[in-house]
């Protein structure tokens, strides 16, 4: 039986339209990253799911429980979840030990003390009672505040951009914590956020959201290898796209011809198309007959990024060389691809640039 | 020019005419405190009996009950208002929060009249209840009860000015968090919300337990003798002017107390700054049943402290107009009470200008004394800066004595705080890289005060004025104190009307008071970023 089950759920705040036909499934021991730019809707998911805000239609079942419905709607404290917010949220007049107890109001006090002491081993901050949010580092205090709803063993785990506050030395580290912590407790969780790469490497499942739609929700791999359109194409790859015809089963575009994928299932056998060029499909290499010239080669430690233009069009493609490459800035080059792979395709997208 | 240290302004001079000016108010403010270390060095034995008398003892048990009613009862007012206007769906909100702020614009003794004609021995009240009912005697409302009232009543602004600026403030995910850790909305108020006011609460108590020690007019018309009333009757008695300061010693020692409890407080200030502040509007609560009672504890609220008041202003008008009561009316007041408004307002702002730009952007030695002493105003009750200023002016500059100029100085004493707290403010919020920039194109000092600072500090200025220009209409000891012989101001005109009991020639001043407050009021409520939403 699935822990968490939303289906076919509807939320529209005036005229627009938050969630429309959202339905995810969460198993125990699940972590699913829900990932979507600012305003699409991932935010007001999870606060639906946390009862801040109530659904126009469809259904939120926890344990097999309605909890949210057009006629039901759990109060946020009788739902047993825990959530972790972008500002972290310790109470300031509180100190540690006092947060996390607030949580547990069922245990005797023995119970409490030792509840504390094993959530705070497992965020790996022993001995932090004492402390107050405001003496705490951003990184500690968000793990108090997780170690805070992890304490009442919640049946799902909730968290609103957790890393968003925290510089990039932090995220990277507190990333790695977080999913072996979540490991360690075998909570499920559902993460919401905006940075894909967060979503990559944390999570079971990804769903796409874009415009309060679940536009692709399967296996991270799966999603960045077959992205089903060109919104989660754009969402979850370092890509350029440009503009092509198929025909024949190959993609002709001003880079050449080469074999391609359609991954949408929508793509005639000839029409025009929008190629998905990654980041690193194709090497620059010098020649003095070149259709290209290098605009800028960024070092970074172990490779360079050099970025290519045409000298007719204006898109710009992205190479990684390695450190004993020989092209400078103004360098003539051509593009050639890296493997035999097929490019994916996508229906033609008019607000590409070309 | 060494271009590491071009964006330390602290390396370059101070333009010595804002020096001169930050020094000059630093001596008038101090003023007052030197004229008690004056009297406390002349202390006599007899003198040392009188502080320790029972009339002293008496005062000061006075003061402080009425300080505690005040302070509760504008709580209780303030709290619930302070909620409902920045949590809930209250239909037509903005013009709610307008009309319980408005109460400020009425002084209190136009607030004490009133009240006392209504529910007074022979009062309105009364009269209507004899016809009616044929009760001939309500309970006395004069003395503590009805300085409480009518004080609370015209204070509480204070304290809802702070208290909903903090609760809009208020991290909305902190509730959250409790509301998913388990715990109903009631009970997230008590445990996570109200704690997170503590500090806001306390600062709006203390403007209100400070305005109630030093306030005048409403504890002499209801003859509830604190601090003020007696040494103000001391210093007119004239037989001994000594006992009025003794007492004005125990009054500021009694205020700076007040002020260090606050600091105490204070101190847990930085366990409420942590994170990055707001990110998310709470969702209006819809009232629903509760729509009704509240709509009721508003307009008890309005009704008591505005409405009343100002309708009963009209009555007294229409009514002596009616009976032909002749109806003293004259321009001068008028002229006077607008000339000394605005030509104070004027003069504190531009001084708070000055000092603001030396204390913000220039570390000199003294700065932090400056600081703290620039808030003895706050402190010092009107009564006290008068007759120190009296004591001053008569004894070391008898040119300027009786004159409005020393009028003016006891004003800058009182009100440069406020000025000084507003202008600042906004000062800090300025880049001072962008006046670098501005020299770097080379403009001199005082042009790039002219083009950079004085537009950007535009609402600070603005909202600087209007407060002095409003407190200085409504003062009334200092004015009836140091206003030369037969300088009428509408403040003195209401207070000497009134205390005769002419109440339809009161009246006029009264209203006129009311409508001229009402502008900057105005002003402060469309300025003041806490209010808008």
């Amino acid at each position: 039986m699935s822990l968490l089950k939303c289906s076919s759920v509807f939320k529209a705040f005036g005229n627009i339209e938050a969630l429309c036909d959202v339905s995810i499934d969460v198993n125990p021991g699940d972590i699913l990253a829900i990932v979507g730019e600012s305003g699409c809707g991932k935010t007001t998911l999870l606060r639906a799911i946390a009862g801040f805000e109530t659904i126009d239609n469809g259904e939120i079942n926890i344990k097999g429980q309605t909890v949210s419905s057009d006629q039901i709607h759990v109060l946020p404290e009788n739902r047993n979840l825990g959530m972790v917010f972008q500002e972290y949220s310790l109470f300031p007049h509180m100190n540690v030990e006092s947060n996390i107890i607030f949580g547990l109001r069922s245990y005797d006090s023995i119970e409490k003390k030792n509840r504390v002491k094993e959530v705070l081993d497992l965020v790996r901050l022993p001995g932090y009672e004492n402390r107050y949010p405001h003496e705490l580092s951003g990184g500690q205090q968000q793990r108090i505040a997780l170690a805070r709803s992890l304490a009442p063993n919640p049946t799902l785990m909730l968290l609103d951009e957790p890393f968003s506050n925290l510089d990039s030395v932090n995220r990277v580290d507190m990333l790695n914590d977080l999913q072996s912590i979540i490991r360690d407790s075998q909570m499920a969780t559902i993460l919401v956020t905006h940075d894909k790469e967060e979503a990559f490497s944390v999570a079971d499942n990804l769903a796409v959201m874009v415009d309060g739609k679940i536009n692709q929700y399967d296996k991270p791999n799966e999603i960045y290898f077959y992205p089903k359109n060109y919104k989660v194409a754009k969402l979850v790859s370092n890509a350029e796209f440009i503009s092509g015809n198929v025909n024949n089963g190959v993609v002709d575009c001003f880079l050449g011809s080469f074999p391609y994928f359609d991954s949408t299932g929508q793509i005639d056998s000839k029409s025009e198309v929008t190629v998905m060029i990654r980041f690193g499909d194709f090497r620059a290499v010098y020649d003095p007959n070149g259709n290209f010239f290098v605009t800028s080669i960024e070092f970074k430690g172990s490779n360079y990024i050099v970025t290519v233009k045409s000298f007719k069009g204006a898109t710009y493609i992205k190479s990684v060389e390695s450190l004993d490459t020989n092209l400078a800035i103004n360098s003539k080059v051509n593009l050639v691809p890296v493997n035999s792979d097929p490019l994916l395709v996508f229906p033609k997208i008019s607000e590409e640039n070309d | 020019m060494n271009f590491f240290s071009a964006n330390k302004s602290a390396y370059r001079m101070p333009p010595s005419l804002f020096v001169f000016i930050t020094l000059f108010v630093a001596f008038i403010m101090v003023i007052p405190l030197l004229y008690l270390l004056l009297r406390i060095i002349q202390l006599s034995l007899d003198d040392l009996l009188v502080l320790v008398s029972n009339r002293a003892f008496q005062t000061l048990t006075r003061s402080l009950i009425l300080m505690i009613c005040v302070t509760t009862l504008s709580s209780i007012i303030a709290i619930p208002l302070a909620w409902i206007t920045a949590r809930t769906h209250l239909p037509f909100r903005k013009i709610w929060i307008i009309l319980v702020m408005l109460p400020l614009v009425i002084p209190s003794y136009v607030g004490a009249y009133l009240f006392l004609s209504v529910f007074g021995p022979t009062g309105l009240f009364q009269k209507g209840l004899e016809v009616l009912f044929e009760i001939q005697r309500l309970p006395d409302i004069r003395g503590l009860f009805g300085a409480t009232i009518v004080l609370s009543l015209l204070s509480y602004p204070y304290l809802f000015i702070t208290l909903r600026g903090a609760i809009s403030g208020l991290d909305i995910s902190m509730e959250e968090s409790s509301r998913i850790l388990g715990h109903n909305r009631f009970w997230t108020f008590i445990k996570v919300t109200l704690p997170q006011l503590r500090f806001p609460f306390v600062s709006g108590a203390l403007l209100i337990s400070l305005y109630t020690l030093s306030d005048f007019g409403a504890v002499s018309i209801f003859n509830y003798n604190t601090f003020s009333w007696t040494i103000y009757q001391q210093y007119n008695s004239l037989v001994d002017r000594s006992m009025s300061a003794l007492f004005s010693i125990i009054f500021v020692l009694l205020a700076f107390l007040i002020v260090l409890i606050e600091f105490k407080t204070r101190g847990f200030q930085k366990y409420y700054r942590i994170g990055s502040g707001i990110s998310r509007k709470p969702k209006p609560i819809s009232l629903g049943f509760w729509k009704f009672p509240v709509y009721l504890f508003l307009s008890v609220v309005i009704g008591f402290s505005l409405i009343l008041p100002i309708s009963m202003l009209f009555v007294w008008l229409f009514k002596g107009m009616y009976f032909g009561d002749s109806i003293v009316f004259s321009w001068s007041p008028i002229f006077n009470s607008i000339f000394v408004s605005v030509s104070s307002a004027l003069l504190i702002v531009f001084f708070s200008f000055a000092a603001s730009i030396i204390l913000v952007r220039y570390s000199l030695t003294g700065n932090r004394f400056f600081e703290s002493i620039s808030y003895l105003g706050f402190v010092l009750p009107g009564v006290v800066v008068a007759i120190s200023v009296v004591y001053f002016a008569a004894n070391y500059i008898g040119i300027l004595y009786q004159t409005t100029v020393v009028l003016i100085l006891a004003y800058v004493i009182l009100f440069f705080p406020v000025a000084l707290g507003a202008i600042r403010s906004v000062l800090l919020q300025i880049n001072p890289r962008l006046e670098d920039a501005a020299h770097g194109m080379s403009h001199n000092y005082f042009s790039v005060l002219f083009r950079i600072n004085v537009p950007l500090m535009k609402p600070g200025l603005i909202m600087g004025f209007a407060m002095v220009f409003l407190l200085v209409m409504k003062e009334l000891p200092v004015t009836l104190i140091l206003g030369p012989l037969g300088f009428k101001t509408l403040a003195t005109e209401v207070w000497s009307f009134s205390s005769e009991a002419f109440f339809a020639s009161a009246a006029v001043p009264a209203l006129i008071i009311i409508l001229i407050c009402s502008l900057p009021m105005l002003v402060i409520i469309i300025w003041d970023k806490r209010i808008g939403d």
